[in-house]
């Protein structure tokens, strides 16, 4: 039996032993359910066969308890069974309360009175058991890993030809450009000075202000566009880190003990394994001064009443939110605040708003997606929606339009340029349309 | 708008804004620098790093506030820092990094001495 378990190349499952005499039984049991399975006796390969093959499930039955969780603290210490495994430790029965409390306290995962033998049928459920639950673990996080790297590569293209496009576009326009300025419409014979001077002249005017406008519509959908897939890819690293220290949560090594005490001492910390923080406006938020809240706590009414007209104001720079919040403060609105579009989509769910003011280009989820979905949550499809965007392009504005903004502030704005609009918006005789 | 024409700190902006509190508009100002000290250290490792959209973002960022306290120069060369880290020109990014933290530093002796 042992000979036969030996030849087992990629055992699942292993059982350190000293002398066979007291293993033989279980090995006679594991073996008859479980094929991927090898007895390792201790000795000088017993390190170099545990690091080749990181067996799943880890089995310590030697000649003593202690030598057990002795053995088994050097191997941890040793990093040799540092990555996901179960470990179950056989006693004798006299030591089984002492195995019982090394498992309570997650030095084994679990323990079983391999002297004298009694339940075979329990010693195949326990390791059974702990194949099974690494098996789950290693799918899940190789599922979720697959799932992750699959769209990361996607969005890697994608932003790859996103940028081909923009380089080709633009190259393209450039050409034109150069075309125009040496194009004749008689295929290169000289024009007349008045006939050239009108070709010129509706160059001039028509075709090269297209070709502009054209360039700038690239510069702005395109680049958003790149911008809102890179923020996509960060925020996917970020959850690739975060999946791997909780796939390290799950495999954490045992703690080492002390065989008096049997007091663990952890390794590895997965709270130090934390994953980078994303660059984002929250991580960079400026302290505000506290009297800033103090005069908005002076100003503003805490209570709002019939007359009061509640804001949002959506904007990722704090201080310009802060400045917006103060102005309508000043002149009795009440005001709330979100630094992005998640955020404040979860306001808008769950509060009412007389008018909401949102900056265009926010991480996240930007204004002019978060405008969208506010259109498509019952009840708010009416909600005045006001953007505010450094781009004053015509183009631009008309898409926003089509997306459902309802007037637009060029930033930085004036009190009166603001109090103007949000009165506008939130007369109650007027009904906001796009 | 170039830097010929344009202000280290034009406080009338800031005025138009939240009105004539002093008190008031000091703080946003020691605010924004603040903030501008933190962006332009991020600015500087995405330029180390070579995230010429992230660049272009935290510019975007910052030029919001700059415009809202009136710090014109640094609003020019955020906005050309937007335009140029798109074309990932290095050389350029860098240049214009650098006249960013000059001009920074103005709006800082500004702030200070206006006290």
């Amino acid at each position: 039996m042992l000979n036969n378990a030996q030849k087992c190349k990629t055992p699942k499952v292993v059982l350190l032993f000293d002398e066979y005499d007291d293993v033989s039984g279980a090995i006679t049991i594991i073996y008859e359910d479980i094929k991927s399975f090898r007895p390792l006796e201790r000795n000088y390969r017993t390190i170099p066969e545990l690091n080749k093959h990181q067996p799943p499930v880890v089995i310590v039955a030697l000649s003593s308890l202690v030598d057990s969780v002795e053995y088994y603290n050097d191997l941890v210490s040793k990093e040799v069974l540092n990555y996901p495994h179960q470990s179950i430790l056989f006693c004798k029965s006299k030591d089984a309360d002492i195995a019982f409390r090394c498992c309570l306290k997650g030095l084994f995962d679990n323990y079983f009175v391999y002297q004298p033998l009694y339940e075979k049928t329990r010693l195949k459920m326990i390791v059974h058991n702990g194949l099974q639950t690494t098996k789950k673990n290693d799918e899940y996080v190789e599922t979720i890993n697959q799932a992750y790297i699959g769209i990361d590569e996607e969005l890697d293209t994608l932003i790859e030809d996103g940028s081909q496009c923009r380089k080709s576009l633009l190259a393209s326009i450039d050409q034109c450009k150069s075309s125009l300025a040496t194009a004749s419409p008689y295929n290169g014979q000289p024009l007349a000075v008045d006939e050239q001077e009108i070709f010129d002249n509706f160059n001039k005017q028509r075709i090269e202000p297209l070709l502009n406008s054209l360039e700038e519509n690239i510069y702005a959908s395109i680049d958003g566009l790149l911008a809102q897939l890179q923020s996509q890819k960060d925020h996917l690293a970020a959850s690739l880190i975060e999946n791997h220290v909780n796939s390290q949560r799950i495999a954490q090594p045992k703690p080492l003990i002390n065989e008096d005490s049997i007091k663990p001492k952890p390794l590895i910390n997965a709270e130090s394994i934390k994953p980078k923080p994303l660059i984002n406006s929250e991580s960079i938020k400026p302290n505000i001064p506290s009297n800033f809240q103090a005069i908005n706590e002076q100003i503003s009414s805490p209570e709002r009443d019939k007359k009061t007209k509640h804001i949002l104001v959506v904007e990722d720079n704090s201080i310009y939110r802060e400045m917006i919040s103060t102005v309508l403060t000043q002149h009795d609105y009440f005001v709330d605040q979100a630094d992005d579009g998640l955020k404040a989509l979860e306001k808008i769910e769950s509060n009412v708003y007389d008018c909401i003011i949102m900056d265009l280009f926010m991480p996240n989820l930007d204004g002019f997606n978060t405008t969208k979905q506010v259109r498509k949550i019952h009840g708010k499809q009416d909600v005045p929606i006001v953007a505010l965007t450094g781009n004053k392009k015509k183009v631009l504005l008309k898409k926003w339009a089509e997306a459902g903004i309802n007037a637009y502030l060029v930033k930085p704005s004036n009190k009166d340029e603001i109090l103007s609009v949000i009165s506008k918006y939130t007369s109650n005789a007027l009904v906001a349309s796009p | 708008m170039n830097t010929t024409n344009s202000q280290i700190l034009n406080k009338d902006i800031l005025i138009s804004l939240i009105g004539d509190d002093a008190e008031l508009a000091k703080q946003f100002e020691i605010e924004f620098l603040s903030q501008a000290q933190t962006s332009l250290v991020n600015i500087k490792n995405l330029y180390l790093q070579g995230k010429y959209i992230d660049i272009k973002e935290e510019a975007h960022f910052l030029k919001t506030s700059a415009r809202a306290v009136g710090a014109e120069q640094c609003a020019h060369y955020l906005q050309c820092l937007e335009d140029v880290s798109l074309t990932q020109k290095k050389i350029e990014c860098k240049h214009l990094i650098k006249e960013l933290i000059v001009s920074v530093k103005q709006v800082h002796h500004e702030v200070v001495n206006a006290q």
